[in-house]
């Protein structure tokens, strides 16, 4: 019987697959990267499914806002990441189909041969407490990694804004400094 | 169908799918930032089995969710550091294809 939720869950479970295919498989990266959208939605819903609404949440922010911003301008700033003649796969290319398709033929067969463990029911839960338990479980057991995610949090902002700066950019700035007398604004005269 | 009646191996068949196409991606892709993404795939299969498991097995205590939770953070970390990387490299060399990129001197 074709109910409303089983339909849900096929248009759910068909999007997630085919804008990951897309992903992976789309020549234009620029296009690529907005099939990144609907994947992270799509696992966001399974989030919704399994009564985690932060999560789902989460997901939204960190994901489908901030990580598809940071991976377009990437993509933006580098050339060729659109033009249809460009090859995008590399040599590899025969090799990785036949990995992931064993890979996904081990992980398949290895389920059905568990089919019994693993067609448990969900367990009982209680949806509206989850976020407050997990509050007060990330500032009780598990301090010690939340307050270790802060710290890769600030070296990683500092790593990236190493990396990122133009070394020429500054060296142009302090030339001019040097010849006036004052810091002139030629943040904007890349060499 | 009922989606209180959706079985565990559900979850586990369709990770293990976006698993494998992740995987493809990782492979088979030369931009570097399209490697990437593909790695956003594969973190994404994983959290989704973390949080199946921790749902249908262990739904008292939420150790699944809270090693979810920092898989997240790390993943922005990664996606943030890894950008810089790459736009680092194509500053130095005008190319971000990976296996262009083959100097190990700078």
């Amino acid at each position: 019987m074709i109910t409303l939720e089983l339909t849900l869950l096929v248009f759910l479970t068909a999007m997630t697959v085919l804008s990951a295919l897309m992903v992976v498989a789309v020549r234009n990266l620029i296009h690529a990267g907005f099939w990144l959208l609907p994947f992270f939605l799509g696992i966001g819903g399974f989030y919704l499914i399994l009564s985690l609404e932060f999560l789902f949440a989460l997901q939204l922010l960190l994901y489908a806002g901030a990580v598809m911003v940071v991976v377009l301008f990437a993509l933006m700033l580098t050339r060729d990441v659109m033009n249809p003649r460009v090859r995008q796969t590399n040599r590899l290319y025969v090799a990785a189909i036949a990995a992931s398709a064993s890979m996904m033929a081990f992980l398949i067969i290895v389920v059905y041969h568990n089919m019994g463990g693993l067609s448990v029911l969900p367990g009982e839960v209680d949806a509206d407490a989850i976020t407050r338990q997990l509050g007060a479980m990330l500032l009780k057991e598990y301090v010690l990694p939340f307050e270790l995610t802060s710290a890769l949090l600030l070296s990683a902002m500092l790593g990236a804004i190493f990396l990122a700066r133009n070394p020429k950019v500054e060296l142009i700035e302090e030339e001019t400094a040097d010849e006036s007398g004052e810091p002139a604004a030629t943040l904007l005269r890349t060499p | 169908m009922n989606l209180e009646n959706l079985p565990l191996h559900f979850f586990v068949l369709l990770s293990a799918v976006l698993f494998a196409i992740g995987l493809y991606g990782l492979i088979s892709r030369r931009n570097a930032i399209a490697v990437l993404m593909s790695i956003e795939i594969v973190m994404n299969a994983a959290n989704l089995n973390f949080v199946a498991f921790w749902r249908y097995l262990h739904p008292q205590s939420l150790e699944g969710v809270v090693f979810v939770l920092v898989t997240i953070t790390v993943a922005a970390a990664e996606v943030a550091v890894g950008m810089a990387v790459v736009l680092s490299i194509y500053r130095m060399m005008h190319t971000v294809n990976v296996d262009e990129v083959a100097q190990m001197r700078g």
